[in-house]
């Protein structure tokens, strides 16, 4: 399934400086959208998890939770938890752990904010699904080989080949996996896309 | 002319956040072939696809990017591939380790575009630069390699040319020792014969080989003053003793005929030269011998026998014969003060009709310098 926000860009959204943000990546505004989907997703229940990583002496987890965060606040621009986070990640390498509580408790007054501004510009839809323009690829098996290819060598360029397959291969009773295919590259989960293009690959050879 | 577009250089991007694999496709994929990674083993695997630089995340679950870095320049498959760290914290010891373990350069999460991409580019022209010079380095390597596989080859050939040499020379000393030893045993040989012919004339009657002796005395001396050379003067020596052999087989009465000859005794006369050449036939040694001897009663003139030879068709040597012969017979005869004078005389009426006159100059050397008593 495909992610895009239901609402546009705002130009002001506090705590991240979308200014900022935007400079780093091109101006892409709907990199950005994407980037700040991604992040509710995957730091919703950062703090919790960084407790409980903390509480059962995995104290490796929890650094490397803190420092991805770190780097993620910093691309999105948001100063204050960028750092924040690097505080933690420094306490905890340095041993700290019982320490550290207070600044989890700091972590997560820096990240609340940042996840609820993320998470009103609204969740994921499906996205719109294009007429079937199955007569345009002819040889549709041997196409699919090379998405096939290009997903097992981890090539970013298998978006580029699933974007022209993907109007030939819906309508043909196997949209579901046609969009799996599609999510999952749009969420580098290339593995999971390679397991749905196999699947492909058999229902159109039976 | 439509020119191929320069192949775009493949970038591996490693790092467990797909935020940031994000960005960095964002950046570079358009002007970059991207392929990813968000673990450290899946890194390694991938670098089978050779990628032309790796942009490599230290802090990672599975394997760090140290360990990364470390295995990556331990494979002779991937050692030469730029790695760049990307770092949220640029402290100095974790540059220091990253240097340590083989990173050409840093990049600071978050990356300015700009500054990625001039780092990026730059890292890129480098391994460019190092890969021409690398291939250029190879091909002078074999250059270097052809030269030397030809000097050696020019060597062993040299080697062998100079064995070649020395074993066509030693073959040729052999057949030149074998063709001496030939030469020796004919000459060896053919001495024998002029033994055996000068023993036969001298069994046949004393008058003979006195008679041979004296003219091929005669001869000889003429050859040297005429500056013969030695091969020449040998045979025309060899001849001058035996050029009566023919007459060993003749009657008595003209083997000893001393004046004048009967018809039949005369005819059997003229057949000596002839046989004595045939005696010289079977000997190879003394074939140009024979020739001689068949020839010294030719007349200059063309008068005389057996074949009637006249002027230079008459062997040199036959002629010097017959101007000895006839010398031998004048010193035989003629005593007195003045012998030599009418030797001299008598030779010059005959020099152009029997003899060639070139011959004169010899034949006069000869009656000046001969003591005519020997022959008496």
């Amino acid at each position: 399934m495909q992610i895009i926000p239901v609402s546009g860009l705002p130009d002001v959204l506090p705590p991240f400086d979308i200014a900022s943000a935007l400079s780093r990546i091109n101006d892409n505004s709907q990199l950005l959208l994407k980037l700040l989907v991604m992040f509710v997703d995957t730091y919703s229940s950062t703090i919790p998890t960084l407790r409980e990583h903390i509480s059962q002496g995995r104290h490796g987890d929890a650094i490397r939770l803190a420092h991805s965060l770190k780097g993620t606040a910093g691309i999105l621009a948001a100063r204050e938890l960028a750092a924040a986070a690097s505080a933690l990640e420094q306490l905890l390498k340095e041993g700290e752990a019982v320490a550290s509580e207070s600044h989890i408790d700091e972590l997560e007054r820096e990240l609340a904010p940042a996840l609820a501004a993320a998470s009103s510009l609204g969740r994921a839809t499906p996205q719109a699904t294009p007429p079937p323009a199955s007569s345009e690829i002819s040889d549709l098996p041997g196409a699919l080989s090379d998405l096939r290819i290009s997903i097992a060598s981890n090539n970013i360029k298998a978006r580029k080949i699933f974007a022209h397959l993907r109007g030939s291969l819906l309508g043909r009773g196997m949209d579901t996996q046609v969009t799996d295919v599609g999510s999952r590259l749009d969420a580098l989960d290339f593995s999971g896309a390679l397991l749905s293009v196999d699947e492909l690959l058999r229902s159109i050879a039976t | 002319m439509v020119s191929e577009p320069a192949p775009r250089p493949t970038v591996l991007i490693v790092d467990d956040g797909p935020e940031i694999i994000e960005v960095l496709i964002e950046l570079l994929a358009e002007t970059h072939e991207i392929i990813f990674s968000t673990t450290g083993r899946q890194a390694l695997r991938l670098v089978a696809a050779n990628p032309d630089l790796i942009l490599l995340d230290i802090n990672m679950p599975d394997m760090d990017g140290y360990s990364v870095c470390r295995e990556l320049k331990a494979n002779n498959d991937s050692r030469d591939i730029p790695v760049i760290f990307l770092t949220s914290c640029s402290n100095n010891e974790e540059v220091v380790k990253g240097f340590a373990v083989g990173a050409v350069d840093f990049i600071t999460k978050p990356f300015l575009p700009n500054e990625l991409l001039a780092r990026v580019t730059t890292h890129l022209q480098l391994r460019l630069a190092k890969r021409e010079v690398e291939q250029k380095n190879a091909e002078l390597d074999e250059a270097r390699e052809l030269v030397q596989r030809q000097k050696e080859e020019l060597a062993e050939w040299n080697a062998n040319l100079k064995n070649r040499v020395l074993q066509q020379t030693a073959i040729i000393r052999n057949k030149a020792e074998e063709a001496r030893q030939v030469t020796d045993r004919n000459q060896s040989a053919t001495d024998s014969f002029v033994l055996l012919f000068t023993k036969m004339l001298e069994l046949r009657h004393s008058r003979l080989i006195k008679h041979a002796r004296g003219v091929a005395a005669i001869a000889s001396s003429m050859g040297i003053t005429m500056k013969l050379p030695p091969a020449q003067r040998k045979n025309l020596e060899i001849a001058a003793l035996l050029h009566d052999i023919g007459l060993v087989c003749a009657s008595d009465r003209v083997a000893m005929f001393h004046g004048t000859l009967a018809r039949d005794d005369y005819e059997e006369f003229l057949t000596h030269p002839a046989i004595g050449e045939d005696f010289m036939y079977f000997i190879e040694g003394l074939r140009e011998v024979g020739r001689i001897i068949r020839h010294h009663h030719e007349n200059f003139s063309g008068t005389g026998y057996p074949d009637k030879l006249s002027g230079k068709r008459i062997p040199m040597e036959s002629q010097i014969i017959h101007v000895a012969n006839y010398l031998y017979d004048q010193f035989s005869k003629e005593t007195g003060m003045d012998a030599k004078y009418r030797i001299t005389s008598k030779l010059a009426m005959v020099m152009g009709t029997l003899f060639d006159p070139d011959l004169a100059a010899a034949a006069d050397r000869v009656i000046q310098d001969f003591s005519l008593e020997s022959f008496t």
